[in-house]
């Protein structure tokens, strides 16, 4: 088990170096990029890794407050960042950088994979993120609907008091309840609370019910339990699905790096996709497909081929 | 992978994606056994059975065909 960790580490060290920079870069304390923006923009707010929340910016364009892009540059140039590289370069955020990720590919490692879940033979993993992805946007959209009745209701607000309507559409807004299930049970809200706990114990006093739900979700079944670790990545995560598309987009443009398969040079080991973190490779003997849909270009493939078959290239 | 089979995972991806939130809308986190989160939690068995159900018939099948004389 510890060969297979120390192998992984010295096979690929760069990616593990990616993944501390990730870590300092957005995980309060450290944060440093997000620290860095918020400096910039001169502002006091505490720099954590929910600064960089994926479902707010979404909840803001289906309800029309585009406003709020301009008190939040960071976000809008994170996700630019990420949805940009992975058009031009493959998802790398996410196979690179992500701590979320990361951090559960990192614990699946060390736990034997004889065990663990293989369901690629089962189930299209693209096929239940971009479902789980539209589930995502619908309930968007649903929780937006009532925000935009809200500013309605405004205009004819009566002097004292809140319209029934407008009431009505919060309530509704709280019963579909998006924003609040979506923090409660988001692994990077999770994952930011269990570092900050680390470094100040008084903030353990988060570890309600639901958090510890997410935990065994995304760090025990999508972890531990999971080959390569990504369970999370593969099917809860949407920022994982959006990039995943718009590398989708830029390959089938031509535009993109990419992983590519040399079938003269392959001798079907099977060692790329037993290695594979994102079950992005399927095929048998040197016939090897690679879904881009779920390849998050980490490049473990890459490395691990004997006879250098297969290749990030722009092709 | 045969189409119809992603387009059937896209539908219970779709489906569960929409339906845990709503389930999940009322709960606080602190739990306070409201029994909001019951139709979740019962899920579960439910899936497993449904996922294993080909593997438990062919275990059924095998210990049949021991017991049984030929």
């Amino acid at each position: 088990m510890s060969l297979r960790v120390f192998d992984a580490i010295a096979r690929h060290k760069w990616r593990y170096v990616a993944f501390a920079v990730g870590f300092l870069l957005l995980v309060e304390p450290f944060a440093w990029l997000v620290k860095f923006a918020y400096y910039l923009q001169d502002s006091p707010a505490s720099a954590s890794l929910h600064k960089a929340c994926f479902r707010m910016p979404i909840d803001w364009l289906l309800s029309g407050e585009f406003g709020r892009f301009a008190g939040r540059p960071f976000v809008v140039l994170f996700l630019a960042g990420v949805l940009g590289t992975a058009f031009l370069l493959g998802p790398v955020f996410c196979g690179w950088l992500c701590p979320v990720g990361a951090c559960s590919e990192c614990l699946s490692r060390l736990f034997p994979r004889k065990g663990q879940l293989d369901l690629s033979k089962r189930v299209n993993p693209a096929s239940l993120r971009y479902g789980f992805l539209t589930a995502f946007a619908l309930l968007a959209l649903a929780a937006s609907l009532p925000a935009i009745t809200w500013t309605a209701g405004s205009e004819v607000r009566e002097s004292g008091s809140r319209p029934i309507a407008t009431r009505q559409a919060r309530n509704l807004a709280e019963s579909v309840g998006v924003g609040g299930v979506c923090c409660r049970y988001c692994p990077s809200s999770v994952f930011q609370r269990l570092v900050s706990g680390v470094a100040d114990p008084s903030k353990l006093t988060y570890w309600h019910s639901g958090a510890i739900m997410t935990l065994g979700g995304w760090l025990v079944i999508g972890g531990i339990l999971w080959k390569g670790g990504r369970g999370w990545c593969l099917y809860g995560c949407p920022l994982g699905a959006v990039a995943n598309l718009f590398h989708w987009v830029g390959a089938k443009m031509g535009l993109s790096w990419k992983v590519v398969h040399d079938s003269s040079k392959c001798n079907g080991c099977g060692e790329c996709k037993k290695l594979c973190p994102a079950w992005a490779i399927t095929g048998g003997g040197d016939v090897v497909d690679i879904n881009r849909h779920t390849c998050n270009v980490c490049l473990e493939c890459t490395k691990s081929c004997p006879n250098k078959a297969l290749t990030y290239a722009r092709i | 992978m045969p189409q119809r089979a992603g387009w059937t995972a896209f539908v219970w991806a779709l489906l569960s994606g929409l339906g845990i939130p709503i389930v999940l809308s009322r709960c606080g986190g602190h739990c306070g056994s409201c029994g909001q989160c019951a139709p979740l939690i019962a899920s579960i068995p439910v899936m497993l059975i449904v996922l294993a159900r080909r593997r438990a018939w062919s275990l059924v099948k095998r210990l049949l065909a021991s017991v049984l004389p030929k």
